[in-house]
């Protein structure tokens, strides 16, 4: 995949259930619609989390990768 | 303006409410038992007056269907002023039911409450982000093939480490078919490393679900949503054939499970045991299946009540029964049990960062009565307490530690 860069970058690491959602759902509206949110998650839950959201909502989630302990998650502004 | 919010709450009206509403005399014993009242000295806190409120409104007392009137109220604020009344008296509230056990009829409030933020909700008012959060929780289902390979890959790499720091036979099963208990945890591992640890101690045949308990459509009074989302987990204990389903330390999730599940799901869940963890290790530990070593922990304790667990699901003794069991000081809030004061978090409020503020005034009585007890460790079993307790800890200076009971347990086991 080709690499993504993103608008913007949230770092969620650290924060509990439902936090890592609240604050996407926060940032996502701070940047304009086909831009990229980058999220940083720490929380293994936010895996479902975060993708069930991006489903509900409409946004796109464009990749979501794990290193080092971290998840990382891409996700465009659909509308 | 307050068209949809009356449309909706008319057919939510259900004929117990309708009953609160005319038995309601407005004694006002309901007054000092809610703690937003009693801190914001605000009528639109003050429970009989939530039902009055809502009354006026459905009688088309602020808005009807006549354009000159509508006009002529509007030209005054009239409106406005009621909605921004109706906002306060529907969200500014935890659903904790204190104020139900100090009426004389025990008149549910909550239920209006409940009803009334659906119904706020329609015309936009209060906080989407609950509402949202609830969707999410909606779609899981959909998305879980997506994610259960990598689930299952990161439990099987928890499990690893529990063997190496915990047992070396310790597993944490997932999708196991014919288990005895399918354990639905709270997002991240840990909701899961205590129990993990119990269940091995107990040679409880389990495994692990891929949903989580939560439930926020719940707090937005959005039963089909709320339904749907529960649904995922029933299905899942049918594929899997599991006797019961266990729900972790979470307030109002266990009450979706103690006092829903049987009329939202009826055959469908029949035969299946539901129970909190706190009654299961609680279960474990009077029948002998754990053991725990006694006076473990000699810091001065104490046990916050969560309202959707102790007034609401009526689980006061199994969790005093566990902290006797590890703890040597023991003291009671004043007062506990069923009168126990809300911390002022719960209802969703946690999840809505614009309600901070009135969760921090909210959880005075709270704090005040921790203070007076001169304990170090607050102990309780929901993760919105936690939460709750831990930015009161902050904001009021308490120097407590908060902590979970399972925890406690699992730190004490005697293997």
């Amino acid at each position: 995949m080709a690499e993504i860069t993103p608008n913007k970058v949230l770092d969620a690491r650290g924060l509990q259930c439902p936090m890592p959602v609240v604050k996407t759902s926060q940032e996502i509206k701070t940047i304009g619609v086909g831009e990229v949110l980058q999220v940083l998650a720490t929380d293994p839950g936010s895996m479902a989390d975060i993708t069930a959201w991006c489903k509900s909502t409409g946004n796109e989630l464009l990749n979501m990768e794990k290193g080092g302990g971290v998840f990382t998650f891409y996700i465009k502004r659909v509308r | 303006m307050l068209t949809r919010f009356v449309d909706t709450i008319r057919q939510r009206f259900s004929r117990p409410l309708q009953y609160y509403q005319d038995i309601c005399v407005r004694c006002g014993a309901c007054i000092d038992a809610c703690h937003f009242y009693v801190v914001s000295g605000d009528p639109a806190h003050i429970p009989a007056y939530r039902m009055t409120l809502a009354k006026k409104v459905m009688q088309g007392r602020v808005s009807d269907g006549n354009r000159l009137h509508n006009w002529y109220r509007e030209a005054w604020g009239q409106e406005s002023r009621t909605a921004a009344e109706l906002e306060r008296a529907m969200w500014e509230c935890t659903g904790c039911r204190r104020c139900a056990v100090f009426c004389p009829f025990a008149l549910d409030t909550a239920l209006l409450v409940s009803a009334g933020r659906y119904s706020l909700l329609q015309e936009g008012i209060g906080p989407q982000m609950i509402a949202e959060i609830g969707n999410a929780e909606v779609s899981k289902g959909e998305i879980i093939e997506m994610i259960q390979e990598f689930y299952v890959d990161q439990t099987k790499e928890l499990e690893a480490r529990l063997q190496k720091e915990f047992a070396p036979d310790l597993r944490i099963p997932v999708e196991k078919e014919g288990a005895r208990v399918l354990y639905v945890p709270l997002v991240g591992e840990h909701a899961i490393v205590p129990l993990a640890k119990v269940f091995h101690a107990a040679q409880e045949d389990w495994t692990l679900s891929l949903f989580t308990a939560t439930n926020h459509s719940f707090f937005v009074g959005d039963m089909d949503k709320a339904r749907q989302a529960a649904h995922w987990i029933v299905q899942e204990a049918r594929r899997l054939g599991v006797k019961a389903i266990a729900y972790p330390e979470c307030g109002h999730a266990t009450r979706t499970l103690l006092s829903f599940f049987e009329s939202w799901f009826g055959d469908e869940i029949a035969g299946i045991e539901r129970i909190s963890v706190v009654q299961l290790v609680a279960s474990y530990l009077a029948e002998g299946r754990i053991r725990v070593k006694s006076g473990t922990f000699d810091v001065p304790l104490t046990y916050h009540d969560p309202c959707n667990l102790g007034r609401n699901s009526g689980i006061f003794e199994e969790p005093r029964a566990l902290l006797r069991a590890v703890a040597t000081d023991f003291r009671e809030l004043t007062p506990n049990r069923e009168l126990n004061w809300c911390c002022g978090g719960g209802g969703g409020l946690i999840a809505a960062p614009e309600m901070k503020e009135i969760r921090m005034k909210a959880g005075r009585p709270k704090a005040e009565q921790i203070r007076q007890t001169g304990a170090q460790w607050v102990v309780t079993t929901c993760e919105n307490c936690k939460t709750q307790l831990g930015d009161l800890n902050e904001h009021y200076g308490l120097g407590i530690e908060i902590k979970g009971l399972v925890d406690l347990v699992a730190e004490a086991l005697a293997l």
